[in-house]
């Protein structure tokens, strides 16, 4: 008797773990709550089309919808948000898209695939005073069609294997056609699209208050009642964060931060990271002497102790990982063991500081100087310099820093005003088809500061961008890589880590490495 | 400032220099304090290169955010640099900086005061314009503006574009004084003696007018070293004063230093004393000197 | 009076005219471009085609003396223009800020005033004494402590003892006075100790001028009791300078905000300032210099009016 009673005990012991377990694991979203999170600075156009800062869609995002959107929880895969499928031709010209039905907007109409028509439209041929910021990107779209009222057809002029993560850029927000019509420049007066949240006000350099649109057409979605949106500079933030007065950011902080905010709010915020999108540089100007030679540019990478030094940086600074163009966990990546084979990038410090002596005595410029052009005053700059310039210390190359806002940083870049530059990437998405157009050559690319021009490079990126085999075009793409390296006209140093605070009672937030893009907030939800 | 008593009595005769200090010192306990203060740093500034224990910008990742110790007196920073060192070699930045700036912005404003005063007419008109124009526009403001305007040109160390940024606003201000108190001292009878007696312009001003400007100007420039101190630390408090790696007391508390605060404040504590300390001793020794030259307390 | 008065307006115009000048041809010779700023600097795949288009649309590319007369022409209209970052009227992104830098300001004035007038009464009294060797080291102390430090001490003591921090959105007094003042008490607090100092100052070499004047002399020797002689006959004159050491410096506290809404973070004219020459956003920063030189000279102008007023010496010049 005794026995059964244990055993029917123990069984109903289990059963109680076993759904208390389950409990845990799948809790039920809970609708309700408002969701306070800083931004690092306030929005200056309401345009998704003419921005490319998180500082934009940090506020815009969430209001509008895209055609196809990456799949934060299965990064970085691309799907549908307005778009329920799609098919592609075999010539990989043609991709036609089929529109969810009943999706409206904020005013009530209802979309249909001309609005979807419409805004890219306004995105590949931007009517007078219409800044499209992300037209180059779409450089292989012949046309855009909408032959039925669920049905978008984008003609290509030529084959691009990037091209679904193209069309998925949060930055082509779809606005609605009538609007559009009757002025062009709507979107940068009004927001008014078909994402799970509307606009409700917005105050200049303070705050900005969206709320659920009950007509968005993910049934029962989004659970949040709404969220705002609070924008300080980067100490406010850190101290908004520790003071309890926002409870995220979705860009990222420092490791430093983070021991700030967890001593003053414990177990009510939690940290989580990914790699980061921001891959720090030393760019060379390429028509100035010495660095039009390349022994010289070798011999300044050569000198860098890439793994010695990442672990001193991100204690102090958002530098977290040693990174070539692609981000180590990226799915084209260079493999770990061929990485460490390019300049730079080995484990033996001292026989590569050897070797960079040896090729600065042999192009003549054995004491060399010069000046860093530097961004600031904004971290992690300056600890990046500061240890660029250390380590260049060790090879008997003396470098002064010339430390420049962001504005004079931008236009000496632009205009070929530097020696050696700091330079800095923060690509949306992974896919090589764009994050790698900016090193083409300067002359054909709209990003390439340095003046250098090897048609090689173009023609490897055509070669990896008309290749749809994943594993042939990974080594198309570390081909790439590797040479890009191998002729340091930028050298890649350090990556960032993207750290977020998010108070514990916010759920449901895959932390992905792009940080331009809120994410779909749509699913977010707080426990009460 | 009562300049008009200050300069009423007739040219000032020469006197033993370590005397007045004495007698200074004596009259004026709280002004030796200052001076004696502004004397250590200065000291401590130009010997800095001899006596800092480390070189301020030499980075040493094993040492970072260290309390204060033996070794490290003042504690290191967020980079393991000695927070002493860059404590003294940044006295050297902000003394220099701030007296250089003074100097030059106090000088020109002199010079453009008296030049004002003594031609008068269309020439008085046209400057007093100008500098009402420089004036109607915010210290901080003008100085940032200049600031992005020139950008950096540094020589032996030190960035001639801030120090002439901290200057100008400084000229407006002295030549306006200066111009007053030039003004009154013209209708004094030993200038129209001077004059009678045929005496050249240069000669009237240099020789009569302007010693007895002499005591109101040091005053003047102890208050706007003050000024230029502060605002320089408030430059590069705001990123566009001195740069990195040079040590400069308002670039120690700039960018994230705040951020360490629970972790190392010494890090925060000790450049804002150093700046404070510097603004307020050189603000006594002005004090006390005008105490000490007006002759009405002299009196008492 | 009244001549004085129109000769005083009349000069006005000159030099805010050159004000305006002067920081109009200074901003174009600062390196940078807010387009971009706006486009290309944090990546971004913006060609120099758009980057030209947009520039033109801005009117960056027409010759500097048009650019010029466009803004000032606009300024005599009253529109000062739109915002080069933003887009939205000068006016609009103003008139958003301007509330929170006034009301911080005329608290630090209120604050000054407050404790500078008996400070510097009692320190002029008691002159030499320990009292006054005590305030005068104060109020020293106020003029010395750097505006920034002060501010990130007193958000650091704050956070650290209390685990709290100011509240970071504005809230208008009159919609809830309790959000508002515990958000602008702090900012109140650092700007008005600069401030005290300064007035402080003031009304104490004011106080012993006065308290030498034959009058107060005068007084005594009537068997007046001391406190009478001090407060009826002594303040009274000694007020005057003091009011017009309050008044320039509130003048000047517009300019010292800047650095103050930085540490504090607050959507003031200062920041707004601070963020336009970053972006180069050079019809914001020009609106901004005319306005804060503009109620420079009229404060100005006003407290010599008020002079004039009350001194009869003065009207008679």
């Amino acid at each position: 008797m005794k026995r059964l009673l244990g055993l029917a005990l123990g069984a109903s012991a289990l059963a109680l773990l076993a759904t208390g377990g389950a409990m845990a694991q799948d809790a039920k979203p809970v609708r309700g709550g408002v969701l306070n999170y800083g931004v690092a600075g306030g929005p200056h156009t309401l345009d998704c089309h003419g921005a490319n800062s998180f500082t934009v869609l940090h506020h815009v995002g969430p209001h509008y919808s895209t055609l196809l959107k990456t799949d934060n929880k299965n990064y970085p895969d691309i799907i549908g948000d307005l778009a329920k499928s799609w098919t592609i031709s075999d010539d990989h010209l043609t991709y036609t898209f089929k529109l969810h039905e009943n999706v409206k907007f904020h005013d009530g109409t209802t979309l249909t695939s001309e609005d979807v028509r419409a805004s890219f439209e306004r995105i590949l041929n931007p009517p007078p005073g219409v800044v499209s910021a992300w037209r180059s990107m779409y450089g292989d779209v012949k046309s855009v069609e909408a032959p039925d009222k669920d049905t978008v057809v984008f003609r290509l002029s030529a084959p691009n294997s990037g091209m679904l993560s193209i069309l998925g850029s949060p930055y082509a927000c779809i606005y609605s056609a009538a609007k559009l019509k009757e002025d062009p420049r709507y979107p940068e007066k009004t927001v008014m699209g078909t994402g799970p949240f509307q606009f409700v006000e917005h105050v200049s350099g303070s705050h900005w208050i969206g709320k659920r649109f009950d007509g968005y057409f993910r049934q029962g979605l989004p659970y949040l009642d709404g969220f705002k949106a609070v924008a300080l500079s980067s100490t406010a933030l850190i101290n908004a964060l520790a003071g309890g007065q926002i409870d995220a950011e979705f860009r990222g902080v420092a490791p430093a931060d983070r021991q700030r905010i967890e001593a003053s709010r414990g177990a009510s915020i939690r940290f989580e990271e990914a790699e980061g999108m921001g891959l720090f540089m030393a760019s060379f100007n390429t028509r100035v002497k010495p660095f039009d030679d390349i022994r010289v540019r070798r011999a300044l990478t050569l000198a860098v102790d890439r793994w010695g030094g990442i672990q001193p940086m991100s204690r102090i600074s958002t530098l977290k990982y040693v990174s070539s163009f692609q981000r180590p966990g990226a799915s084209n990546a260079l493999p770990k063991a061929q990485l460490e084979k390019l300049p730079g990038f080995g484990r033996d410090i001292k026989a590569a500081r050897a070797e960079a002596k040896r090729l600065l005595a042999e192009a003549g410029v054995p004491n060399l100087k010069f000046t860093l052009i530097n961004r600031g005053p904004d971290m992690p700059y300056a600890p990046f310099a500061l240890y660029l310039i250390d380590q260049w210390r060790q090879i008997g190359v003396t470098v002064e820093q010339q430390l420049v806002d962001t504005a004079n940083w931008a236009q000496r870049r632009v205009s070929g005003n530097f020696s050696v530059i700091v330079d800095v990437t923060g690509d949306w998405g992974e896919d090589p088809s764009f994050v790698m157009a900016r090193y083409l050559s300067s002359d054909s690319s709209f990003n390439n500061p340095t003046g250098f021009n090897d048609h090689k490079i173009d023609e490897m990126f055509q070669a990896q961008k008309l290749e749809f085999d994943p594993v042939k075009r990974k080594q198309l793409v570390n081909a790439l890589e590797t040479y890009i390296v191998e002729q340091v006209f930028t050298m890649p140093v350090f990556r960032t880590v993207r750290l977020l605070p998010l108070a514990t009672k916010i759920r449901n937030y895959p932390v992905v490495p792009v940080h331009n893009w809120l994410g779909d907030v749509s699913e977010i939800w707080m426990s009460p | 400032m009562n300049f008009a008593t200050a300069l009423s009595a007739p040219p000032v005769r020469r006197r033993g220099a370590w005397q007045k200090i004495i007698r200074f010192a004596v009259a004026q306990p709280l002004g030796a304090a200052g001076l004696v203060t502004v004397l250590v740093m200065a000291i401590a500034g130009a010997l800095a290169p001899y006596i800092a224990p480390y070189d301020p910008v030499a980075i040493s990742f094993g040492d970072m955010l260290a309390p204060p110790s033996w070794e490290h007196p003042f504690g290191t920073d967020n980079f393991g640099r000695d927070i002493l060192s860059r404590i003294l070699y940044g006295a050297r930045t902000a003394i220099i900086m701030g007296l250089v700036s003074a100097t030059v912005g106090s000088s020109l404003g002199a010079a453009i005061g008296l030049a004002s005063a003594y031609f008068g007419g269309l020439i008085d008109l046209l400057i007093q314009r100008v500098v009402d124009i420089f004036l109607s526009l915010p210290i901080i403001v003008l100085a940032l503006v200049v600031v992005a305007m020139l950008g950096r040109n540094l020589v032996l160390g030190f960035d001639l574009n801030l120090i002439l940024a901290i200057a100008i606003p400084v000229v407006p201000n002295v030549a306006r004084v200066v111009r007053s108190s030039a003004l009154s001292i013209r209708e004094m009878a030993y200038v129209d003696a001077a004059r009678v007696a045929g005496y050249s312009t240069r000669r009237i001003i240099f020789r009569h007018m302007a010693p007895n400007l002499m005591a109101p100007y040091l005053i003047m420039l102890t208050a706007f070293i003050a000024q230029a101190i502060l605002l320089e630390a408030s430059l590069s408090f705001l990123g566009l004063g001195v740069t990195e790696p040079s040590p400069a007391w308002g670039l120690m508390l700039a960018g994230n230093a705040v951020d360490f605060y629970r972790q190392a404040p010494w890090m925060i504590i000790f450049p804002g004393v150093a700046i404070s300390l510097a603004v307020f001793s050189f603000n006594l020794l002005g004090d006390s000197l005008r105490d000490w030259l007006d002759p009405k307390s002299r009196l008492r | 009076m009244l001549t004085y008065l129109t000769k005083r307006v009349f000069m006005m115009v000159p030099t805010l005219l050159g004000a305006a000048v002067l920081i109009f041809f200074m901003l174009r010779v600062v390196p940078g471009d807010v387009v971009e700023v706006k486009l290309r600097a944090d990546g971004g795949s913006a060609t120099q085609a758009v980057i030209d288009a947009e520039r033109s649309r801005l009117g960056l590319d027409k010759p500097l003396p048009e650019q010029f007369a466009t803004w000032i022409g606009g300024l005599a209209r009253l529109d000062p223009g739109e915002s080069m970052w933003t887009g939205k009227p000068v006016v609009e992104e103003m008139g958003i800020r301007l509330p929170l830098s006034i009301q911080v300001a005329v608290m630090g004035a209120l604050i000054a005033t407050l404790f500078a007038v008996p400070m510097g009464t009692l320190s002029a009294l008691y002159r030499d004494s320990p009292i006054d060797y005590l305030l005068r080291v104060c109020s020293l102390a106020g003029l010395a402590v750097p505006a920034f430090w002060f501010g990130m001490v007193i958000i650091l003591v704050l956070l650290w003892l209390f685990n709290w921090l100011p509240p970071v959105i504005y809230t208008p007094f009159l919609v809830d006075p309790v959000a508002n003042l515990s958000q602008l008490i702090w900012p109140a607090l650092v700007v008005g100790t600069r401030y005290a100092a300064v007035v402080a100052r003031m009304v104490r070499s004011s106080v012993i001028e006065v308290m030498k004047e034959d009058y107060i002399r005068t007084a005594r020797a009537k068997g007046l009791a001391e406190k009478v002689v001090v407060v009826r006959h002594a303040m009274k004159n000694a007020m005057l300078p003091a009011i017009t050491v309050i008044g320039l410096e509130f003048a000047f506290l517009m300019g010292g905000l800047v650095v103050t809404e930085q540490v504090f973070n607050l959507n003031g004219i200062g920041q707004l300032f601070v963020q336009a020459v970053a972006h180069r956003d050079f019809i914001l920063v020009q609106n901004i210099v005319m306005f804060i030189a503009a109620v420079f000279v009229v404060t100005n102008l006003v407290v010599d009016l008020l002079y004039a007023a009350f001194d009869p010496r003065i009207r008679y010049r």
